[in-house]
């Protein structure tokens, strides 16, 4: 018979309110030695501390588990003439966390039905324009205490005869926490089932004239039950990853719109994206119309980020 | 000391000795911390041992707070493995995996076989949590067996 280990469960919420109780404690030693005060001063303190106190325990209890490795920006842009960049580390747990930083290459890919996966290997598959090869993270490896941050590099050492254009890699940042292996004995038997996180932020490093765009092979939309799927494939352009948005909007036969769809894409090669546009009520019977626009608005990423093209409109109808 | 600044000291006290997070430079920022692996408890060979997410103690959980949305891949072992090549395989299908608030309520039933979009708001955590089956031989033998559950998390749109 075997039994697998199983981690610590809400620990840093229990050291979290044991720290409350800790510094309540103490306000109220504090508060015991102002009682010389007269008595009206005494009961106000007795009021203030009873305030901050539930306001503390509101806190520790709405506060939920405790946070671990945060990794800003979300891409990273680096150009020929300013081959550097930085990434943000922060712990905002309560235990160190063992940070390890790799390199990697990958990009978003979707099958048949739209659905996406992003295979991240080592490697790039000969003929992609991988940064990987030519990337340098510093430091590599650390520790983050509980509070610090800690600024990494990223660099880009380019060979000089490269050609122009858009090269994209991975850093991957994995984080393993501080606590100790999840591991069990049993007689002969030893068992370890470990849980890692990795963060995947994409680099794009930009050599001379860079440019993009958007071409849309087909989109199809069609009934399916009380809301309509729509379908749209995606081709890039130039020699620059589409980094942007879709917005669809379905349209009733008097031209109002009953339904609305948005979300970001990244088409480096070519990307399929389904989404289901839906009513919250039976679609009346009639001729339905889907109008979509795809963009290059993407205010979650670094100003200086994507390559810029111009929208493509275009409407469908639903079959 | 008068009453009121007493009253103020003791707030300011309180204050200056709570802890703040660090704050992060983008508002995309997530967070991630597992809190709880997956456990099959006892396991009898020759048997199947499967663990719902509805099973708060033996059900894998990870934090996920901060802002905006992260695409979540979760890259999941074929079986417990020793060096020498002896296995406990793992079985994951779609439904063992599910998105809760903290208070336990359902946000959203996940496929953990697939990339799944999960979005953040207002610094709220919400927990990620995994079951599976573990399938034990009947000729298993002793040594020393491991597995990873990595999450790969991948900043949707990039």
């Amino acid at each position: 018979m075997l039994t697998l280990p199983q981690l610590p469960t809400e620990k840093p919420l229990a050291e979290r309110v044991a720290s409350i109780l800790a510094r309540v404690l103490g306000a109220a030693l504090a508060a015991a030695a102002l009682m010389t005060l007269p008595a009206t001063v005494a009961r106000a303190i007795a009021r203030a501390l009873g305030t901050a106190m539930s306001a503390l325990l509101v806190l520790a209890l709405s506060a939920g588990v405790a946070r671990a490795v945060t990794v800003s920006p979300t891409a990273v842009y680096i150009s020929s003439r300013n081959p550097s960049a930085l990434l943000t580390l922060i712990n905002t747990g309560t235990r160190p966390e063992e940070i390890e930083l790799s390199l990697g290459f990958g990009y978003p890919v979707s099958d048949s039905t739209g659905q996406l996966r992003v295979d991240i290997v080592e490697t790039a598959p000969s003929g992609e324009p991988s940064v990987a090869p030519y990337l340098r993270v510093f430091p590599r490896r650390l520790v983050l205490q509980p509070g610090q941050r800690q600024v990494v590099r990223v660099m880009v050492a380019m060979p000089a005869g490269a050609a122009d254009g858009e090269y994209w890699g991975r850093v991957l940042v994995k984080s393993r926490g501080g606590e100790p292996p999840v591991e069990q004995t049993q007689g002969n038997v030893r068992m370890q089932l470990s849980l890692e996180t990795t963060f995947a932020t994409a680099v794009f490093f930009h050599k001379g004239e860079v440019k993009t765009g958007i071409a849309i092979p087909s989109v199809a939309a069609q009934r399916a039950g009380d809301s309509v799927q729509f379908t749209i494939d995606l081709k890039r352009e130039g020699n620059s990853a589409y980094l942007g948005r879709v917005r669809a909007e379905l349209l009733a036969p008097n031209g109002s719109v009953v339904a609305e769809v948005e979300d970001v894409v990244a088409v480096y090669r070519a990307l399929r994206r389904r989404f289901v546009l839906r009513t919250g009520a039976p679609l009346p019977p009639g001729k339905y119309t889907v109008r979509y626009v795809v963009d290059t608005e993407r205010p979650d990423l670094p100003p200086q980020g994507p390559t810029k093209a111009a929208a493509v409109t275009g409407s469908v109808g639903v079959d | 000391m008068t009453p009121r600044t007493g009253f103020h000291s003791l707030v300011a006290l309180l204050l200056a000795s709570w802890p703040m997070p660090a704050t992060a430079q983008s508002a995309q920022a997530v967070s991630v911390v597992p809190v709880q692996s997956l456990s099959f408890g006892l396991l009898v060979p020759g048997r199947r041992e499967a663990v719902s997410v509805t099973d708060a103690g033996r059900r894998a959980v990870v934090a996920l707070s901060g802002s905006g949305a992260m695409d979540v891949t979760l890259v999941l072992p074929s079986a417990l493995e020793t060096p020498a090549g002896d296995r406990i395989p793992l079985q994951f299908s779609a439904g063992d995996a599910v998105l809760l608030t903290t208070a336990g309520s359902t946000l959203a039933t996940l496929d953990p076989l697939e990339v799944n979009r999960v979005q953040l708001q207002n610094d709220r955590t919400v927990l990620l949590v995994l079951g599976g089956t573990a399938v034990t031989p009947a000729t298993t033998r002793p040594g020393h067996y491991t597995a990873r559950v990595a999450l790969l998390l991948n900043p949707p749109g990039t």
